[in-house]
C-alpha cells in the first residue's frame, strides 16, 4: 500500500520504452487506445484506472521526489531507474483495474449507501441525510430496498451476516480498514484524511490500500454469487466489454463486417481513429482475429522483430520490417504477444 | 378559508417537527397565505426558509423559490427529502439534459422547486411553468436584486418577467441582509406593491470580540487560547485553502484530544459530505472551513464562531457568524485581525470582476468561436458578469465595439467600487472604538436590542477571561469491525 513504491514498479515495467507519463495516463485510466495497449503489453492492466483523481501535478512532483532520492535519472520525461531493487508485486496481488475501475466506484458508494440505509432502519430513525449525493446511485439502493418492503428485518439481518461473512475473508487490518468508513446510524464513516492521521500513511498510501481491499472485496463477491446474494446485487452484470463507448460502436460495425472506410464514412472519423478503435478491440476482447487486418507471415515476421530487438518501439520494429508493413499492423500484432506474457 | 395559528402548527410539527413558530414565521406565513405580496426580513438561523415551504405544502399548486446558489439549492433540497418530503426539485446548470427533461415532464407532480435566476430565462422553462399552477413564486436572498447589495445577480432584475409570464402569482422575497434602500430596489424591480414585514437581524444571544494581534504568530497564539478555553462546538472561518488546512493540522497536532478537521471546496465531493456529517452528529469539536462550507447546514449547538481571516462584507460576516447559537443559547463571534489581513479580501475583488484586457478581449471574440476558450480561461463569475452586461448592451440601439468596451468597463468599475465600499465598512467596524454590536447593525435597523447574554468587548465583555466549559460526552467509534457492524445493525443486543 505504498504508493510511492508501486509508482517504481510500474516505472522498472515501462522503462526505456514509454515516458513516466505513461505510468501516469495507465493510473489514471486515459481511454486512448495507447494506453490501454500498453496496459496488456507491460503487463499492467491490473493498475489500470485504480487512480482516476491523481493529479497530474501530484505525479509530478512524486517523480521529482524519486529522482531526489537517487531512484531514477529524470531525462526530459524519460528516465532511467537506477537501482533495481527487485519490488514483490505481492502486495498489490489482489488489485484487478482492468476489469473493476468501470464500476469498483459505483460499487462501494452503494455499499456505503445500503449499508447507512439499513442502519438508520435497525435503529428505527428511517430520516436521514444521504451519505452519497449521486443520485443514480441513490435510485439504484431504493430499488434494492425495495426489494425488500415490509422485511426490513430480513434486509438487516442479510445485510449484516453477509458483510460479517465479507469481513471475515479479509484480513483483521483491512476488514477494520473498510468498516471505519462505513456510516451508520449517528455515526458517520472517517474520512480518507483521517485515515491517513490515523494510520500514518499519506493519503494517496490509503486510496490504493483501499482500492486494494475494494478490489478483493469484489473479486470475494463475484466468486462465490451464491453465498453473498444481497451483496452481488450491488455489483453491475456487465456483457459489455471494457472498450470505450467509440470504441465499442466501431466494433458493432466490424461485426457487421463493415470493411474500415466503410466504418470512417458512416461514423465521419479520421482512419486514424478506426485504428485505433481495432487496436483497443484487438486488446480487449479475446476471441478477435486480427487476420483481416494482418496476414499470419506478417504476424510471425513482426513478432521475429520484436523478439530480436526485444524492444516495444514501434519506430525501431518499422525500420528493421523489409514489406512496408504499417504502423497499425505492428500495433495489431503486438497485441499478440500479450496471450505470451 | 385560512387556518387558525393552532391549525398551521400542527401542520408545522406533523411537517417540520418543531412545536410552535419561531418569531416572524407565523406572520409571514398569514401574509403569504392570503395571496398578499411580502417582502420579508428574518435574522440569519432564524428559519425563513420555513416561511414558504409550509405554504407551499398546504396549497394546491406549485411554490417555486429562485435562489442564487446552486449549493444553497440542493442542500435545501436534501434537508427536506430528509424530512420526508419527496416532492421537491432543483432545477439548475448542473443537471444533464436527460435529468432536466425528466423534471420538466413531470413538473406538476412537484410542489417546491427550485431554480436558478439563469434558468427562468429560458423559454422551453418558461413555457413548462406556463402550463402549471404556480401558487407562490418566492424570491430568496431577494438583496442579489439590487447593484448596492453585496451579491447583485444581475438576472434577478429579469425575475419581474417571469413573474409576468406566468400570471402574477403572489410573490414573497426574502433577505436576511437588506437595508432600507435595498428593500426599495426589491419592490422597484419586482415591480409589484408589498407588504413589508421588517424583523429586527441583530442576534441578541451572540457576544461581538474582536482580537487585534500583531502579526500572524500571534493570532495563532490567541487562537489556541481561544480553543483552550472555551471546549464547545467551534466554526473557524478562512479565505485560503492552504491556511485552513495547515491550521486545521496545527490544532489537532496541539490538542490530541480535540476532533478537528477542515473542510473547503478544493476536496473530493465524498470527503466534503462525510466531514460534514461529522460535524452535524458531534464527532468533530472544531471544523476549519472556507465558506464553501454548508450554506445550509443548520447544527444548532455551535458556540463558537472565529474569523482567523476576514470575509469582504458586513453581510457575508453577519452570515458566517450567525451560524452561532441557533438554539438560542448563549455564543460567541470572535475576530482575529492582524494589520495587513485586508489585503486578501480586496485581492479576491479584484480577481471577482474582469479587468479591461478581458473586457476587451470579450468583446472582440464574442461572436466567434474562440469565446469557447475565454470561457475556460476565466472564471465563472467573470464570464456571467461580462455576459451579462453585453446582451444588456446589445438590447440597446446599436453601439460599436469600442463604446461597449468603455461601457461595460465603467459597470466593472462600478461594482468594484461598490465591493470595496464594503470592505471598507468592514474594516471600519474592526476598529471601531464603541460599540461592536450597535455598529454591525447599523446600517440594517434604527435600533438594537438588548443582548441576552453580554453584548461586546467593548461594552460588558472580556475574551480574555472567557471559558465556555460544557462536559462533553465524547462518541467513540469503533475501529474493531466486528463492534461497528453489531453498533450498526443493533445484533447481538437482545
Amino acid at each position: 500500500m505504498d504508493f510511492i513504491k508501486l509508482v517504481y514498479t510500474l516505472l522498472i515495467k515501462v522503462e526505456g520504452q514509454r515516458s513516466y507519463r505513461s505510468v501516469y495516463h495507465l493510473l489514471k485510466g486515459k481511454k486512448s487506445a495507447q494506453t490501454i495497449q500498453d496496459a496488456h503489453l507491460f503487463g499492467v492492466k491490473n493498475y489500470f484506472a485504480i487512480y482516476p483523481k491523481l493529479h497530474i501535478d501530484v505525479f509530478d512532483s512524486i517523480i521529482v521526489e524519486m529522482s531526489n532520492q537517487g531512484l531514477i535519472n529524470l531525462e526530459g520525461t524519460n528516465f532511467q531507474v537506477i537501482s533495481k531493487t527487485s519490488i514483490s508485486e505481492k502486495p498489490y496481488a489482489n488489485l484487478n483495474g482492468y476489469e473493476y475501475h468501470t464500476y469498483d466506484e459505483w460499487f462501494f458508494s452503494q455499499l456505503l449507501l445500503l449499508a447507512q440505509a439499513t442502519s438508520q432502519h435497525a435503529h428505527q430513525s428511517p430520516r436521514f441525510i444521504p451519505i452519497v449525493d449521486d443520485i443514480q446511485v441513490q435510485h439504484s439502493v431504493k430499488r434494492i430496498w425495495n426489494m425488500y418492503k415490509n422485511n426490513e428485518k430480513v434486509i438487516i439481518e442479510q445485510l449484516y451476516s453477509e458483510l460479517h461473512r465479507l469481513f471475515e475473508l479479509l484480513t483483521q487490518e483491512e476488514a477494520n480498514f473498510i468498516s471505519m468508513q462505513l456510516t451508520g446510524n449517528k455515526h458517520i464513516g472517517w474520512s480518507f484524511t483521517q485515515l491517513s492521521e490515523y494510520y500514518h500513511l499519506s493519503y494517496h498510501d490509503i486510496h490504493i490500500w483501499y482500492k486494494q481491499t475494494l478490489h478483493k472485496m469484489i473479486h470475494l463477491i463475484k466468486d462465490s454469487n451464491q453465498t453473498f446474494s444481497l451483496l452481488a446485487l450491488l455489483i453491475p452484470v456487465t456483457s459489455e466489454f471494457n472498450l470505450t463507448s467509440s470504441a465499442r460502436k466501431t466494433y458493432n460495425y466490424l461485426q457487421k463486417n463493415y470493411s474500415i472506410n466503410q466504418i470512417m464514412a458512416v461514423r465521419n472519423l479520421k482512419i486514424s481513429t478506426i485504428e485505433d478503435h481495432v487496436v483497443e478491440i484487438a486488446s480487449s476482447v479475446d476471441d478477435f482475429s486480427i487476420r483481416p487486418f494482418v496476414t499470419e507471415e506478417m504476424e510471425q515476421d513482426i513478432l521475429a522483430v520484436i523478439s530480436k530487438l526485444n524492444t516495444r518501439k514501434l519506430k525501431e520494429i518499422k525500420d528493421q520490417l523489409t514489406n512496408n508493413e504499417s504502423y497499425f499492423q505492428i500495433r495489431l500484432a503486438m497485441t499478440c504477444t500479450n496471450s505470451l506474457d | 378559508m385560512m387556518k387558525t395559528k393552532e391549525e398551521l402548527e400542527i401542520d408545522l410539527y406533523k411537517y417540520f417537527g418543531y412545536k410552535s413558530f419561531r418569531e416572524g414565521q407565523y406572520e409571514i406565513i398569514q401574509s403569504v397565505m392570503n395571496d398578499k405580496h411580502t417582502l420579508a426580513t428574518l435574522p440569519t438561523g432564524s428559519g425563513k426558509s420555513i416561511c414558504y415551504q409550509l405554504p407551499a405544502l398546504l396549497s394546491e399548486g406549485i411554490t417555486v423559490v429562485v435562489s442564487p446558489l446552486i449549493s444553497l439549492m440542493v442542500d435545501q433540497v436534501k434537508l427536506l427529502k430528509a424530512n420526508g418530503l419527496k416532492q421537491v426539485t432543483a432545477l439548475n446548470s448542473l443537471m444533464n439534459p436527460q435529468q432536466k427533461k425528466s423534471v420538466l415532464d413531470q413538473l406538476q407532480n412537484y410542489k417546491i422547486i427550485y431554480c436558478s435566476p439563469e434558468m427562468l430565462q429560458q423559454e422551453q422553462i418558461k413555457t413548462k411553468f406556463r402550463a402549471c399552477e404556480i401558487s407562490l413564486l418566492v424570491v430568496d436572498e431577494a438583496h442579489c436584486i439590487s447593484q448596492w447589495g453585496h451579491e447583485f445577480r444581475p438576472d434577478y432584475m429579469k425575475i419581474t418577467n417571469f413573474h409576468h409570464d406566468i400570471g402574477h402569482p403572489p410573490i414573497l422575497a426574502l433577505s436576511a441582509t437588506a437595508t432600507e434602500s435595498i428593500q426599495n430596489d426589491i419592490i422597484k424591480y419586482l415591480n409589484v406593491d408589498m407588504k413589508k414585514i421588517i424583523y429586527p437581524m441583530d442576534r441578541q444571544n451572540i457576544t461581538y470580540a474582536i482580537e487585534h494581534t500583531e502579526d500572524d504568530l500571534e493570532k495563532k497564539e490567541r487562537l489556541l487560547n481561544l480553543i483552550e478555553n472555551n471546549e464547545v462546538p467551534t466554526m473557524i472561518y478562512f479565505s485560503s485553502k492552504k491556511v485552513c488546512e495547515a491550521v486545521s493540522r496545527y490544532i489537532g497536532e496541539t490538542f490530541p484530544n480535540k476532533n478537528v478537521a477542515f473542510y473547503h471546496g478544493g476536496m473530493e465531493s465524498r470527503e466534503r459530505l462525510l466531514i460534514q456529517q461529522q460535524f452535524m452528529f458531534d464527532q468533530l469539536d472544531i471544523i476549519c472551513c472556507t465558506s464553501a462550507f454548508g450554506m445550509g447546514v443548520d447544527k444548532a449547538n455551535i458556540r463558537l464562531v472565529i474569523h482567523y481571516h476576514l470575509p469582504s462584507t458586513i453581510e457575508a460576516y453577519i452570515q458566517e457568524s450567525g451560524r452561532a447559537g441557533r438554539n438560542g443559547d448563549h455564543a460567541l463571534s470572535v475576530v482575529l485581525f492582524a494589520e495587513g489581513d485586508e489585503a486578501l479580501p480586496f485581492r479576491l475583488i479584484e480577481s471577482e470582476l474582469p479587468d479591461e484586457q478581458e473586457i476587451n478581449k470579450f468583446v472582440n471574440l464574442q461572436e466567434e468561436l474562440g469565446i469557447k476558450d475565454l470561457q475556460s480561461e476565466i472564471s465563472e463569475t467573470k464570464f456571467r458578469f461580462l455576459e451579462y452586461h453585453s446582451t444588456l448592451l446589445k438590447q440597446k440601439s446599436p453601439i460599436s465595439k469600442g463604446e461597449q468596451k468603455e461601457l461595460i468597463i465603467a459597470q466593472s468599475n462600478h461594482r468594484k467600487k461598490v465591493k470595496s465600499q464594503n470592505l471598507f465598512n468592514l474594516l471600519e467596524w474592526v476598529h471601531i472604538d464603541g460599540c461592536k454590536r450597535r455598529s454591525l447593525y447599523n446600517g440594517f435597523q434604527n435600533d438594537i436590542r438588548p443582548a441576552h447574554f453580554y453584548c461586546c468587548d467593548y461594552c460588558d465583555f472580556n475574551i480574555h477571561k472567557w471559558k465556555f466549559k460544557k462536559p462533553k460526552q465524547k462518541v467513540n467509534q469503533s475501529i474493531n469491525w466486528e463492534d461497528k457492524l453489531k453498533e450498526m445493525f443493533l445484533i447481538g443486543e437482545e
